[in-house]
């Protein structure tokens, strides 16, 4: 949990440095005269310059001080406040990747994961200790599985598995790369890459869960994200949170076995043994080492042995209650004199985190299954796309236009998203009916605000999904000036 | 151990195996560089090469013709006899019948050329130096201040965008219809050195254009080179220019017109507005042309479908098209419809298609397109 507490601060410190160093502060939150803000966050708006630089970099800062663990509860609330606020400036900025970090970042809160390896367990603001109990780490495992589970759900469904789509439409796009380029449009490739990400998608926690096919899971794992990394470059960050995040599914003691093999294996080219029959990490290897020993009451014990003493040892299962890291300490002070002053205490839970903790999962089960309790299809009406990590699942253009009539005087004109919004955002909100309809009420305000109060909008959009001929969007006789925002009505979407 | 390696050996064999036998069989489609670098050799270059032959005819026949009008003033006054100053009229007719018709394919090529909106022509901001809605007061001021040298450097560097271009040749020109108005204005040596000037500016941009395209671009290698660039911008340019200038024709044109403003329709005294909406269409359906492999049939086909409904409902048209918006405005709504029906297309399934950003940023995204 240490190590994951780690590289969520490192990751989430790069990339608000990137998105910093990138000029998008200036591009997305600053330059936009109006922004498409989420339903019940209008009140929602960026801070003026360089405020609002400020405010990446401190997320930057947060995420520094999250890594090092230092003021951990505090750093980790205010790294929530401030990445949900930037969040919630642009709608149309929405990305999966951005919500799995606002939910790993509140675990990270309310998990103990800042009692080891971290500057407040050093300082004595919280008590060191480098066990925790089995289930919270059951918790991050849930929260990866999650992503992946909902993820491959998404893609069962036709477009996917029957017509290829939209991959077959992106990796057409992609012919240009070396070696693989000049295969990528073959239907058959594309297919292949359909089923194959829906398997991967559907199926890796199983595999990750399973002890005997974890490492070549992981290897497939690492390789399936750098591809999309490789083949479609636009998705960031998000394939290496992805490969960094899944290291959960490893023994939580991986990274201190890991090290000690290194270590192992320096020390023994160093000192210019070589005749050991077996490199260490071909050395037996203890029970706890394999696998740590899973007992029905959610806690594991782990001892470790020394990298001299490559011996198995008991482990202390007996307890049958956590996952002893300080035993291990204890073990190999002899060589790791740093943690020799680790207490052998359990970090628990409360039980008012433990009631949060539920409520947050049945959350996380709600939201991405919501858009059954809508008709029609949500690739085409995207009620209950956000947070349903419905990740790289649709490929949609729109052309969208509005009619603009003056009620006073019966006048009817044609305006353009890019009245009141930038190109990106336009783009972007031409496709989804909740920014649509956003975009409506701008216009509306944007002509109120010239001597025309009460002006109709109505949208003149047109929609091609995964391919397909276009087809008209959003009922072209409604007035979406005349409405709040809201959940969009059924009959406003049309073919759906 | 040993197992699993081989089993994992043979599993990467099997996949090598299956990468290699599905990029042997089959035809596989041209790749995108491919089809890119065909756009630009057979219709972009083509289209700038045609634009340069047109502009430098119309630069020659300005000059012929002021060459003749201006000795024609000096040989009539000099000689004062009836029957040589009628020979000498009809000569200047004629050479003015040469540079309206050089002026209309001129400005038909540069119509054609308008669907091909990338690379030298955005960054050089051709459409001010070419084709910018012209300010007629300005341009009488300009000729009757005697103290500006009218030669194509001022033009080019010290006047706006709107004393310029085809626009100001066709101002001065006047219309086909009065020539011996337009002979008689251009008596004056300064209408005629403002005209020579102006079509050597059009000329020496039509020459950077295609020399942009051909030779060197900022100093660099050719802009053919970085179009073909599956990785670069010119698919996303170009198509994003059909779509503006869909746009620009049907919504800025042709809506406000029919909602009363008829002054968006800057037809000129040619009357150029029915001719160059067709130009701008056979310009579009070129470039959609060229990309047919990359869209696939059943796109290409409703595109074809889409330009054949949209050029019959132009063609019923009548000229100028003013009249047309005042006595049929139905057809011209129809010309409207079938304009933007060929939009959305565009809009929707050729960017969805191509992976064409319109106007995007390039942060992180969910959608690989």
């Amino acid at each position: 949990m240490a190590v994951f507490r780690i590289g969520f601060g490192l990751l989430v410190a790069f990339s608000s440095l990137r998105f910093l160093w990138k000029g998008w502060v200036g591009t997305l939150y600053l330059a936009p005269e109006n922004h498409l803000t989420y339903r019940w966050f209008g009140w929602v708006a960026p801070l003026p310059a360089p405020w609002m630089h400020l405010m990446v970099l401190s997320l930057a800062a947060l995420g520094v001080c999250i890594a090092l663990g230092y003021r951990h509860r505090l750093a980790t609330a205010l790294f929530i406040v401030g990445f949900s606020y930037t969040e919630l400036i642009e709608a149309s900025l929405y990305l999966n990747h951005y919500w799995f970090i606002t939910l790993a970042a509140v675990l990270l809160l309310l998990l103990p994961a800042h009692h080891h390896w971290s500057l407040d367990a050093s300082a004595g603001r919280v008590a060191s200790c480098a066990r925790a109990e089995a289930w919270t780490v059951w918790v991050l495992r849930a929260q990866v599985g999650i992503v992946y589970a909902f993820a491959g759900l998404a893609k069962l469904n036709g477009d996917w598995l029957f017509h290829a789509q939209p991959l077959r439409l992106w990796l057409a796009d992609r012919t240009h790369l070396p070696v693989i380029g000049p295969i990528l449009d073959e239907p058959l490739v594309a297919y292949a890459a359909s089923w194959s990400s829906a398997a991967f998608d559907c199926t890796i926690v199983a595999w990750l869960l399973w002890r005997r096919s974890r490492p070549c899971a992981y290897a497939v794992l690492v390789v399936f994200h750098i591809a999309t990394w490789l083949l479609f470059p636009k998705i960031g960050v998000f394939p290496w949170v992805m490969i960094f995040c899944a290291l959960v599914f490893f023994p939580p003691d991986w990274p201190r076995q890991l090290a000690k093999r290194v270590r192992t294996r320096l020390n023994r080219l160093r000192d210019g043994n070589r005749q050991i029959g077996k490199s260490a990490w071909e050395l037996p290897r203890s029970p706890s080492e394999t696998e740590p020993s899973y007992v029905s009451n959610t806690v594991w014990e782990q001892n470790r042995t020394t990298a001299k003493e490559a011996e198995p040892i008991d482990s202390d299962a007996t307890t049958g209650k956590i996952f002893s890291e300080a035993a291990q300490k204890q073990i190999s002070s002899a060589t790791d004199d740093v943690e020799s002053t680790t207490s052998g205490r359990t970090a628990r839970i409360s039980r008012p985190a433990i009631a949060l903790l539920a409520i947050f999962a049945a959350v996380q089960v709600f939201l991405p299954l919501r858009h059954y309790l809508e008709p029609g299809n949500v690739r085409w009406n995207e009620q209950g796309y956000y947070l349903s990590w419905r990740v790289m699942l649709t490929e949609k253009a729109g052309s969208l236009e509005y009619e603009v009539t003056d009620p006073a005087t019966g006048r009817t004109w044609l305006a353009y998203p890019e009245l009141v919004l930038t190109d990106w955002q336009a783009a972007h909100a031409s496709t989804r009916p909740d920014l649509i309809h956003a975009t409506a009420l701008l216009i509306a305000d944007h002509y109120q605000q010239q001597g025309i109060p009460d002006a109709e909008v109505r949208a003149k959009s047109w929609v091609s999904m995964n391919g397909r001929q276009a087809k008209q969007f959003i009922n072209p006789t409604v007035n979406l000036a005349a409405h709040p925002r809201g959940k969009t009505p059924q009959g406003w979407i049309l073919n759906s | 151990m040993s197992k699993l390696r081989h089993k994992l050996l043979v599993a990467g064999v099997a996949g090598v195996l299956f990468v290699a036998g599905i990029a042997a069989c089959g035809d596989s489609p041209p790749s995108r560089e491919d089809v890119l670098s065909d756009l630009a050799d057979e219709v972009i270059i083509p289209a700038y090469e045609d634009f340069l032959r047109t502009s430098t005819g119309l630069a020659d026949a300005v000059d012929d013709f002021c060459a003749i009008v201006l000795g024609t003033n000096s040989a009539g006054t000099a000689t004062g006899g009836e029957t040589s100053a009628t020979d000498a009229s009809a000569t200047a007719e004629s050479a003015l019948s040469s540079v309206y018709r050089t002026l209309a394919a001129a400005r038909a090529s540069w119509s054609f050329s308008e669907a091909m909106w990338a690379g030298p022509v955005m960054e050089r901001r051709s459409r001010a130096v070419i084709d910018w809605e012209i300010d007629a007061e300005q341009i009488d001021a300009r000729i009757a201040d005697a103290s500006f040298a009218l030669t194509a450097e001022n033009l080019a560097t010290r006047v706006g965008a709107d004393e310029r271009g085809l626009g100001a040749v066709e101002y001065i020109l006047g219309s086909p219809s009065a020539p011996a108005a337009t002979l008689s204005k251009l008596s004056n040596p300064r209408h005629c050195e403002y005209l020579q000037a102006a079509a050597q500016v059009i000329a020496s941009e039509a020459q950077a254009l295609q020399s942009g395209w051909t030779t060197s671009f900022e100093d660099g290698p050719p802009y053919r080179n970085a179009f073909s660039d599956p990785d670069g911008s010119g698919l996303d340019d170009i198509v994003n220019g059909t779509i503006n200038l869909l746009r620009k024709t049907s919504d800025m044109e042709l809506r406000q017109a029919l909602d009363g403003d008829l002054d968006t329709l800057q037809e000129g005294p040619l009357n150029k507005g029915v001719d160059d909406i067709e130009h701008h269409l056979a310009g579009i359906r070129a470039v959609l042309n060229g990309l047919s492999e990359l869209l696939g049939g059943d796109i290409t086909d409703r595109l074809t479908a889409r330009l054949d409904a949209a050029d019959a409902a132009v063609a019923v048209l009548d000229t100028p098209l003013r009249a047309s918006v005042s006595e049929n405005p139905a057809r011209v709504e129809a010309a409207y419809d079938a304009l933007k029906a060929l939009q959305v297309t565009i809009a929707t399934e050729v960017v969805s298609k191509l992976g064409v950003a319109i106007g995007f940023s390039d942060t992180d995204g969910d959608s690989a397109g």
